[in-house]
């Protein structure tokens, strides 16, 4: 053990290990975030109850409910509130492509005819009849 | 070890990092490992979603339908029980961290429980897909039994259906009488071509037995043979007929009972437009369908369908419709994820128990169980309630 290497370490004693892995440096009220969690559980269930004049409220205001909720499970449960900025470029990749995915796929969504009898259906009960025989 | 290094607070380790690490980046090579692959999972699970929002897309009355014959109060419940497991993961964690061995094991023993739980009312779903059924079926007491033959014109183009009744004679039009050739051009049924092998006509109220007007409905047309004295005897015969007077589509629960099924549901007569892949419990009601439904008491007679009745039949598996090929897909990868996850915390638990705690693991192992908490925070509406 040489003096020198440990002078280096001298200004920086709260972290000995460098690896901060098994030192909690943060409290999170865990049981709030679960209460929180079953409410908006509820409040989905709730305003799913309600058919609004037009799907897309439904779905959108599921949807929002959802991104809520899973905010706060990658924000408090999955310490992503007291990560890195390594984890977050590490997330920004997908969530990226996703957004490319989901963009790419508006103009499928606005094209088609919404309708009971739509050619993909058709294309996959023709397919599927084979199995069922 | 020298006095400075006691004053310092500072004790070397065998294991000591690497300088490299250390320096301004606290982040350990599992955490970043773990959050690798739960980006990948998230590439994963937004492919099937993709494919799920361009099908609903398409077909968003079907889906909405359909999600309606889902269990919304077992779903809600395995909401609740994968927020609570995701609760005592972050818990195990915690525990784990400040090396408390009992609090580990007990949030281990919960989480474990929680996602067996899961896994438990998932599958009552699945066995609840299992035994509902759409029949197509002869009801008996109202039928009348009818045979569809199938003939063409002079030009080989267009195609007709005859009724008959299995002692020989044949609908004319106006009542079923001795089978001649004469009779069979007057009691003629011009087929429309539905595309994709089947043939549609409507056969008059007094050939059905029914009120009103019956489907005749034939798969599979034989190769058209023209015939130029319309002779009945020389028609192509259907390969096969689908329905015709006193055809019932039922949709509900089933089970087995000697040959044939005890049925709990709704029936409703047959339609000219009949998709099997379609029909729907909520759409037998929607048309005014008969109630079926079992009440605890003796089945009624009407509650028993016979399997030489059955004309066609249907399982709500993933080959239902894309409904349910959605459905299976995100619910059966998911489920795959529950199976996976519950793998790492029975380790996490068994060396809790044998008294060794690793709070690295312990902590990837919950960023793993919180991502398949947050996957189904998603599917539980998408899937159940929109």
């Amino acid at each position: 053990m040489s003096t020198t290497s440990e002078a280096n370490r001298m200004g920086e004693p709260e972290e000995p290990h460098g690896v901060s892995e098994s030192l909690p440096h943060h409290s999170v009220n865990y049981f709030m975030i679960f209460l929180l969690l079953v409410v908006l559980t509820i409040v989905t269930v709730a305003i799913a109850r309600k058919r609004f004049r037009s799907e897309w409220v439904n779905v959108l205001l599921a949807l929002l409910v959802a991104s809520v909720k899973a905010i706060f499970v990658a924000l408090y449960f999955m310490h992503l509130k007291f990560e890195g900025k390594l984890i977050y470029l590490i997330l920004i990749v997908p969530v990226c492509l996703c957004v490319l995915l989901i963009v790419a796929l508006i103009p499928d969504v606005i094209l088609t005819q919404p309708d009971a009898h739509s050619a993909s259906l058709h294309y996959f009960n023709d397919f599927m009849r084979g199995f069922r025989h | 070890m020298s006095e400075t290094l006691l004053d310092h607070g500072y004790i070397p380790e065998e294991h000591a990092p690497d300088p490299v690490l250390s320096h301004g980046d606290p982040t350990a090579p599992g955490k970043i490992g773990i959050w690798l692959f739960l980006a990948s999972e998230i590439m994963f699970f937004i492919g099937i979603l993709g494919s799920y929002i361009v099908l609903r897309s398409g077909s968003s009355l079907m889906f909405a339908q359909h999600a309606e014959a889902l269990s919304k109060p077992l779903a809600g419940l395995n909401t609740l029980v994968l927020i609570f497991s995701s609760l005592t993961m972050a818990l195990s964690v915690d525990a784990a961290q400040k090396g408390n061995r009992n609090r580990l094991v007990l949030c281990l023993v919960l989480t474990f429980l929680c996602a067996a739980g899961f896994m438990v009312i998932k599958s009552i779903e699945y066995a609840d897909k299992a035994h509902h059924r759409t029949i197509v079926a002869a009801v008996r007491d109202r039928a009348t039994p009818v045979r569809v033959e199938l003939g063409s014109d002079a030009a080989g183009k267009k195609y007709y259906a005859i009724v008959a009744k299995p002692d020989g004679t044949i609908f004319n039009g106006t009542a079923f009488a001795k089978k001649t050739d004469k009779d069979w051009a007057a009691g003629a049924i011009p087929l429309q071509d539905q595309g994709s092998g089947v043939f549609v006509g409507e056969v008059a109220g007094g050939a059905s037995g029914v009120a009103g007007r019956s489907p005749v409905k034939v798969y599979q047309l034989a190769k058209d043979t023209p015939s130029t004295k319309d002779s009945a005897a020389k028609l192509p015969k259907p390969n096969a007929v689908d329905w015709g007077a006193g055809m019932y589509a039922y949709d509900g629960h089933v089970h087995r009972h000697g040959d044939g099924y005890v049925f709990s549901g709704y029936r409703m007569p047959m339609e000219s437009e009949f998709n099997i892949h379609l029909i729907s419990e909520a759409y037998i009601k929607e048309k005014g369908g008969e109630d079926l439904e079992l009440k605890g008491k003796e089945p009624k007679p009407a509650n028993f369908i016979e399997d030489k009745d059955i004309t066609d039949q249907i399982t709500y598996g993933p080959w239902k419709n894309i409904f349910y090929a959605s459905y299976f897909a995100l619910t059966g990868v998911h489920g795959m994820h529950v199976l996976g996850g519950m793998v790492p915390i029975g380790i996490l638990l068994i060396q809790g128990l044998r008294g060794k705690i690793f709070a690295p693991q312990t902590e990837y192992t919950g960023l793993y169980w919180h991502f398949v908490d947050l996957v189904w925070i998603f599917l539980f509406p998408l899937l159940y309630l929109i």
